[in-house]
């Protein structure tokens, strides 16, 4: 939109108009109603989430004869109100690299499939003839184990879903898995072990409401800077207003800190131990909160590492991978923490003190109220489950929790890792809506919803994330199709245990991808991949806001949602081949039928039909829904109200979200959304709906935390213990990994925007001025970064937005010509099944 | 390295002379021809733009890219060196870019006589540039 002096006039005299008229404009209707009048400009603007982090910041989408042709910021949302950062603002480029894939690619020689031969177009039918043929070999030699998914919290809710239907109910597999277990499973561990349901009680309200904010391993200026900026306004407008930051290098969240803590890596355990022990000490504690609302439980400990069960740690670990939780008495508890004290904590954390106490004291103080904040610092840590529940405890401790502004945060990376990965229950051991595939009872729920004969889902937890890529190198899995994520760059331990599964003969690896990522080159067979504004959508950020859009433009040539490719596929399969006989008998009326028949033609996910020229905006601009013009039925509506029956029907009340038809109206809602109403803030009453509904005792104001069965959540002490590897003579530095402002993730998007290569165009090494001198390195630097597992080359930089303290790097991971994830090693927290991706050893080397 | 590099290049071309069919295309990652096991090509040292005028913006609402290096500029707490020049009262002396009266606002829209606190970190959606050219053009129009 060129936003002219007589546009503009134009534009002030209509809001002026409506004013008068007792109407306000949306923001669409408002730049609609500027291009509309113009007619060399006729440019349709709608409402679209961003497509990068988990902050889920609304961007008003310029079309013009089928391409996108600019963004800004959407000023009608609450999330962002018209703000977007360096990323969200080149959003307009990220579907135009020149590289797109546009058909199928299947590697060949002489016109055969060869795992060895290059890369030749063929047309989606040979596309999924072959890869129709490698799955039935593979779920006939090694039944449903043989075959995985690793999808994405960067999914549509309906992607997800229907992967998670054709994946667990179509061909009776639980190995599908996203790329958010890589990123959120230690939240949602702690979430279900604490609170019994997923993701945060508070929203991003409590960023205007809180006096203080502490960082427990979230560099939010660069990650979530929507968020940040938000935090900022708080800041340095209210008085008395304070912030914490904790990390375990300098990064750019210390430039407002008030007390910034470098703290040696895995003692953050100690530090939240420590001030738990501090209101224990100080008697800070409410009784009363703890008495009424709190349980007390300790977990069992010296649980490894998530290594291969071979691996001499996982060996000598007491109880490798185990999570029980047994009752604590409170002066036990007490005495648990007592070891942590403020000497103690401080000589081993190296923070000094003064800043350890002035933490303490501002937790402690009951007229200050807090918001915590963390991302990956504290999720990708192999006790992360631990970690994000001693936050917890500080908050239960102090019943500082679900109000307005006191309120433990966890921040989620993807746009719809919560919306998707999370709540559409994609991952390998859950069901929708906080159902698990072990529970008989959540089983029956989800086979009566699906319409499936009894005993359909497969009772044992899939495989996770990694553990796929381990068993693709063991051969006990041999087909895997990778959608919306880039693995072979971001998952860990990239030489020893990426690779060898994806070149082993016996596997055939399909990747669905809109360019030419590490991952598809890697792949046997590639699927083009309609994204972002280019399909009908919905994401769900971290303050449990469900987002909608319209499909703005069309895919590039052959490209076809995942969606599509996951329905279309489903096609391919008889329910015979994919169930066995004996099943099929169960419901003789589904004999001879498709998956597809099955699954998505099941009188639910077929019952909205589909007109081209329905979908339709308030000002009735049309859209184009191409999954749907080619099922001939609304497809990602009927699977969305398939889906929220899962919500009401289910045995885990709390999870409602509001009709189909209403989310392409606003700028997304907060669930548990019921009579149309959003929660701000859950299990309060007076803001949650369900508090009453569900024990009708409850005085105004007051908490119940519903989500376990006495209304009491857990306050779980975990001890500290020591990280799976620690520098030693020949590796002697840690290796912290992560992203930067400028690129998300592996760069697949951002590195092909010229402006944002060109502001962040390689992955240094940010390392301390001291450890270079000693090594002989100056800023600039070309060095080899060593693990015992893989290296890179690079540049140091001494100067640059990350200060580490001595003895610790950080590389960040965008940049496909560095693949730093080479040098990670493999360890999970035990309990998540998430990668440690911020430590591990590395020597630095001249190069 | 190099060599290996050079006899994979060699099979890869004889490969696609021997395949030649319509269809073959050679398709690369961001890697270019080094592949995913091997290691990639040192860094070439960068230098950031430093454009007299400004740089074009690409469409309407894009915020200005930084024509000039900021290793110097310091935001933080006590400081923001960016407002040093670029402040509605220092830009008149010193001529640089004035931000615009959306930068004057509250997040609830309201009016403001210094720039919004909200906007206090420039960097969020101001960034420099190095002399490079793009790892795959763009054919975004606007």
């Amino acid at each position: 939109m060129k936003l002219s002096r007589r546009d503009f006039i134009k534009s002030q005299a209509i809001a002026a108009a409506a004013a008068s008229a007792g109407l306000s404009l949306s923001a669409t209707q408002l730049a609609n109603a500027k291009s509309n009048d113009d007619d060399d400009e006729d440019i349709r603007w709608d409402k679209i989430p961003c497509r990068f982090c988990g902050t889920g910041c609304s961007v008003l989408a310029g079309t013009r004869g089928g391409r996108i042709v600019a963004t800004q910021g959407d000023p009608d949302s609450d999330v962002n109100k018209g703000l977007n950062c360096i990323k969200g603002y080149f959003l307009s480029k990220i579907m135009y690299g020149e590289d797109r894939l546009t058909t199928p690619l299947l590697r060949k020689t002489d016109g055969k499939y060869d795992k060895n031969g290059e890369l030749e177009q063929i047309s989606w039918d040979e596309a999924f003839d072959i890869m129709a043929e490698k799955w039935k070999a593979a779920l006939k030699e090694k039944g449903p184990s043989g075959v995985g998914m690793f999808g994405s919290g960067q999914w549509t809710i309906w992607d997800g879903y229907a992967a998670a239907k054709f994946m667990k109910a179509g061909l009776r597999s639980n190995n599908l898995d996203p790329n958010a277990r890589h990123c959120m499973a230690s939240a949602v561990g702690a979430f279900m072990r604490g609170f019994g349901i997923d993701e945060p009680m508070g929203s991003y309200d409590d960023l205007e409401h809180a006096d203080a904010f502490v960082l427990w391993g979230s560099n939010m200026a660069e990650m979530h800077p929507i968020l940040w900026s938000r935090l900022v306004d708080t800041r340095l407008t209210r008085e008395g207003s304070e912030v914490h930051v904790l990390s375990t290098y300098t990064h750019r969240s210390f430039e407002l800190a008030d007390n910034g803590m470098i703290f040696e890596p895995q003692t953050d355990l100690m530090i939240a131990n420590y001030i738990a022990n501090y209101i224990i000490q100080n008697k800070a504690y409410d009784k009363k909160f703890l008495k009424d609302h709190v349980n007390i439980k300790k977990t069992v400990t010296d649980i490894g590492y998530g290594l291969r069960p071979e691996h001499p740690l996982e060996v000598k670990a007491k109880n490798s991978g185990k999570g029980k939780l047994s009752n604590m008495s409170f002066d036990d508890y007490a005495k648990a923490v007592s070891k942590y004290t403020l000497e103690y904590t401080a000589k081993h954390s190296k923070v000094p003190a003064d800043k350890l106490e002035r933490l303490a004291k501002l937790y402690a103080d009951p007229k200050k109220k807090i918001m915590s904040l963390w991302t990956m610092g504290m999720n990708q840590h192999t006790r992360g489950v631990w970690m994000n529940g001693l936050v917890y405890n500080i908050h239960l401790l102090t019943g500082k929790i679900a109000e307005p502004g006191n309120s433990p945060f966890s921040l989620t990376g993807q746009p719809s890792a919560c919306g998707t990965a999370r709540e559409v229950g994609t991952f390998a051991h859950r069901l929708p809506a906080d159902l698990v595939v072990k529970k008989p009872k959540h089983r029956a729920v989800a086979e009566k919803i699906w319409k499936l004969p009894e005993g359909t889902i497969n009772p044992k937890p899939g495989y996770h994330a990694v553990l796929m890529q381990r068993m693709l190198k063991d051969e006990k899995m041999n087909c895997y199709w990778q959608q919306c994520n880039n693995n072979m760059q971001a998952g860990p331990n990239v030489n020893d245990e990426m690779l060898p599964g994806w070149r082993n003969p016996k596997n055939f690896i399909t990747v669905s991808d809109p360019y030419p990522t590490l991952s598809a080159v890697s792949a046997d067979l590639i699927l083009p991949t309609a994204m972002w504004a280019e399909k009908e959508g919905a994401f769900g950020n971290a303050e449990r806001r469900t987002q909608f859009w319209r499909q703005q433009v069309p895919a590039p040539g052959d490209s076809q949602s995942d969606l599509w490719q996951i329905m279309e596929f489903s096609k391919r399969f008889t329910v015979e081949e994919a169930w066995g006989a004996e099943q099929v008998a169960k419901m003789p009326e589904y004999k001879g039928k498709t998956l597809y028949q099955v699954l998505f033609k099941n009188g639910q996910v077929n019952k909205f039909p589909y007109k081209d020229g329905t979908v339709k905006d308030s000002d009735d601009n049309v859209y184009q829904n191409d999954e749907s013009k080619h099922f001939g039925f609304y497809a990602q509506k009927g699977l969305f109200e398939e889906y929220r029956r899962f919500q009401t029907e289910g045995p885990k009340p709390g999870h409602d979200q509001a009709p189909f038809d209403v989310y392409h109206k606003v700028r997304g809602l907060r669930w548990p959304v019921v009579d149309g109403k959003e929660t701000l803030w859950r299990y309060r009453e007076g803001y949650d709906p369900f508090v009453k509904k569900l024990n009708p005792n409850v005085k105004k104001g007051d908490v119940y935390f519903y989500g376990k069965k006495d209304g009491k959540a857990n306050l779980i002490f975990a001890p500290y213990e020591p990280p799976h590897e620690s520098p030693n003579e020949e590796y002697d530095l840690w290796l912290c990994t992560g992203r930067v402002l400028e690129h998300w993730h592996t760069g697949t998007m951002t590195n092909r925007v010229p402006e944002l290569h060109r502001a962040v165009p390689d992955a240094l090494v940010y390392m301390n001025p001291s450890d270079a001198r000693k090594r002989g390195l100056r800023n600039g630097s070309k060095v080899k970064l060593i693990s015992p597992r893989g290296e890179i080359t690079t540049r140091v930089n001494i100067r640059g937005r990350n200060k580490p303290p001595k003895g610790l790097v950080f590389v960040p991971f965008f940049d496909a010509r560095r693949i730093i994830n080479k040098l990670l090693i493999d360890a999970t927290d035990p309990l998540s099944k998430e990668t440690d991706y911020k430590k591990c050893v590395v020597k630095i080397v001249k190069a | 390295m190099k060599t290996l590099i050079s006899t994979l290049l060699l099979s890869l071309l004889a490969l696609t002379l021997q395949t030649s069919s319509v269809f073959a295309e050679p398709v690369y990652s961001l890697r270019g021809t080094v592949g995913v096991d091997e290691l990639s090509e040192m860094i070439p040292n960068r230098r950031s733009m430093a454009v007299d005028g400004g740089i074009d913006v690409n469409f309407e609402d894009q915020p200005p890219v930084i024509p000039h290096n900021i290793d110097k500029t310091r935001i933080t707490l006590h400081e923001n060196s960016c407002l040093g020049c670029h402040s509605k009262e220092n830009q008149k002396i010193t001529n640089a870019v004035r931000p615009p009266k959306s930068h004057y606002r509250t997040r609830e829209g309201d009016k403001l006589r210094q720039i919004s606190t909200g906007r206090y970190f420039c960097t969020q959606c101001h960034v420099p540039q190095a002399y490079t050219k793009p790892l795959v053009n763009n054919d975004f129009k606007n």
